[in-house]
């Protein structure tokens, strides 16, 4: 076993050998399939070996109801993760007005290292990560604490290098505990930073970035580019970047096609609108295309999904004032029909075995395989 | 894959130890050396929270400025335009008030440019509140004039009621605190408001709008410090102050405290003394 592999390479190597199992019983009761004794046998005893082993190092679910538990505590710890961060903010605000700012000091930077130190030596003896990961997430929000309070008590200018220094720390704790949402935490605070810094660039007081869509592109590419590298260990990570990327990029892009004053660009609002649909015609067909061709799901549903949205709010503009409703709706559908066999096509391709999207399938497997 | 854990909540503790080291840094280097300007304001410019809230034990003083402008529409006048913050003020700050970059649409479809920060000088005592005392008795006088020419009229007599509370709350309860002049190097604007203890220089944001072609507007968004911690030696003091509660809700009450702001080298303030006033 690879030291490589990851707990959710090695879920799903579990899951395959659940659905090979079923379908090996399939094959022997219909007589297709016979397999001699000493081969069900080696196969049996690989296959428990391999179960084993994944369950003592990544606590594993190897049964189906052992994954619908699992999904209820991944609730759960998400759940008790938000709580418990909402609890330290109140139960800070709530007594920090009697003690004076030294003890108030130690506090806000003594409780962020100590719930570092303990979430290290929790992480290092847990297999399930339940536990790290919220203490990890409260980590996380007591660092939050500690310089928002700071801000407070020290009656400093607000700066947008808090959002660095905490997505810094989110990162650092997502990689040592595997926990996905303090990776979307990270990229949210890099994101509020990276177009914070576009906004004071262009030189206004970088609270107003939100003010000018076009500040979260960079921020976007940044953060779709670090979703392409390859992270051995760290496969579900990436999904997380690339949407966030594209969802970074369409969404403002969604806002200028709609309301092009907003822009920075020196054109009409018209023309800037006209523009940015056009990009987003084009982006959001370059995104299914390079999903399909890289076999990145997450980036053609995306693509897709922008893509319509794009095509639905402009055929609202066009015709939703002057067309009858019917018409217009008959519209809807006949263009979602059109979609539907387009797609068709595309899943007809990826039966063949030339067909690019057949590569989603390949990469599926060879993610699956390692 | 443990020992590469264990790296990361290394770099995660230096990390915490860096950002905590260089905000104290930060604060130390800002209140290290003669602060740059100290001022005592009374709770006329410093105003307490109206109620305490349940859930959060801290006290901050709102800090409470104005500008003067006595073509303001606006009855407290921190959101008109100050009459110094002209076209070429706003040149002189970065803005484009020529509108070299501007649409090819007409002047109202064109978007405001974003807020830039600058400083901002504030006047403590000013004289601009004597002038708007006489703008409040000018207008008072007004009311009291049309009175007397219709004397059965309810809404003028409701007029005047209503100017006479103005005026005293002008006299003894706003601000007179007055954004003079704003500048993009605070040397500057200390060598020219050269008095620490009337003049305090601190970051703002001003913000400019198209009135119309070829006009503009600008007013001071925000101080990006206005609200001033009450550390727990100074809470006890202010709370037996304020627990005393002359204020009736007019706000024409004279202040009950008067406190003492330093604004350090890095133009943050604090508070370093609170008095009561007898």
């Amino acid at each position: 076993m690879s030291e490589a592999i990851s707990k959710s390479d090695a879920q799903k190597r579990a899951d395959r050998i659940r659905q090979f199992n079923q379908e090996l019983q399939h094959l022997q009761h219909d007589g297709v399939l016979r397999l001699s004794t000493e081969q069900r046998q080696a196969v049996s005893a690989y296959h428990e070996d391999l179960l084993r082993k994944f369950a003592e190092v990544f606590d594993i679910d190897v049964g189906h109801r052992e994954k619908q538990l699992s999904l209820g505590m991944r609730i759960a710890s998400f759940l008790g993760a938000l709580g418990f961060s909402a609890s330290l903010f109140f139960l800070f605000y709530r007594f920090w007005g009697a003690f004076p700012t030294t003890i108030q000091v130690v506090v806000l930077l003594g409780v962020p290292l100590l719930l570092l130190t303990v979430t290290w030596y929790v992480s290092r003896r847990e297999h399930t990560g339940y536990f790290s990961k919220i203490l990890a997430l409260l980590t996380l929000a007591a660092f939050v604490l500690n310089l928002v309070m700071y801000g407070q008590m020290f009656n400093l200018v607000p700066t947008q290098n808090a959002f660095l220094a905490w997505s810094a720390l989110a990162f650092l704790l997502a990689y040592a505990t595997g926990a996905r949402l303090l990776v979307a935490a990270g990229i949210i605070a890099l994101a509020g930073f990276l177009s914070a810094q576009m906004g004071t660039w262009s030189g206004c007081y970088w609270l107003h970035f939100g003010e000018r869509p076009e500040n979260f592109f960079a921020a976007a590419a940044v953060i779709f580019l670090l979703g392409t590298w390859t992270q051995r260990s760290y496969q579900d990570f990436l999904v997380i970047y690339r949407i966030f990327g594209l969802l970074l990029f369409f969404v403002p892009l969604l806002i200028l096609a709609n309301w092009g004053r907003v822009s920075y660009l020196p054109y009409s609002s018209q023309a800037v609108e006209v523009l940015y649909q056009t990009v987003g015609f084009l982006f959001s067909a370059a995104a299914i295309f390079v999903g399909m061709r890289t076999g990145w799901r997450d980036v053609v549903n995306c693509g897709n999904v922008f893509f319509v949205i794009l095509l639905y709010t402009k055929f609202f503009d066009w015709w939703w004032e002057w067309m009858p409703k019917y018409l217009f709706f008959l519209i809807i559908g006949l263009t979602a029909l059109l979609f539907l066999l387009v797609f068709q096509r595309l899943r007809r391709a990826a039966g063949r075995p030339d067909g690019a999207t057949t590569r989603i399938t390949e990469r599926a497997s060879a993610e699956g395989a390692k | 894959m443990k020992g590469k854990r264990t790296l990361l909540f290394g770099l995660g503790l230096v990390l915490l130890l860096i950002v905590n080291g260089l905000v104290f840094y930060h604060v130390r280097s800002n209140r290290a050396a003669n602060p740059d300007a100290i001022v005592w304001l009374t709770e006329r410019e410093l105003q307490p929270p109206y109620w305490r809230k349940r859930e959060n034990s801290g006290m901050s003083l709102q800090l409470l400025w104005r500008v003067h402008n006595p073509d303001s529409r606006y009855y407290y006048s921190r959101y008109g335009s100050p009459v110094w913050l002209d076209r070429e003020k706003l040149a002189a700050l970065g803005f484009d008030v020529d509108g070299s970059g501007e649409r090819e649409d007409n002047s109202y479809s064109r978007p405001s440019p974003l807020p830039r920060d600058v400083f901002v000088v504030l006047e403590a005592e000013s004289d601009l509140h004597k002038k708007d005392i006489s703008k409040k008795e000018r207008e008072l006088q007004k009311s009291r004039s049309r009175l007397a020419a219709e004397p059965d009229s309810k809404e003028l007599e409701r007029e005047v009621e209503s100017r006479e509370k103005e005026l005293a709350r002008e006299k003894n309860g706003l601000s007179r605190l007055y954004a003079v002049d704003a500048g993009l190097e605070a040397t500057a604007l200390r060598r020219q408001y050269a008095n620490r203890q009337k003049y305090i220089i601190t970051q703002a944001t001003i913000r400019m709008r198209h009135t119309g072609d070829k006009e503009v507007e600008g007013t001071i968004s925000d101080v990006l410090v206005d609200s001033l911690h009450v550390p727990l030696a100074f809470k006890r003091e202010l709370e037996s102050i304020l627990g005393q509660d002359r204020r009736d809700s007019s706000g024409a009450e004279p202040p009950r405290f008067k406190a003492e702001i330093a604004y350090g080298q890095r133009f943050e303030p604090w508070l370093q003394n609170i008095e009561e006033i007898r």
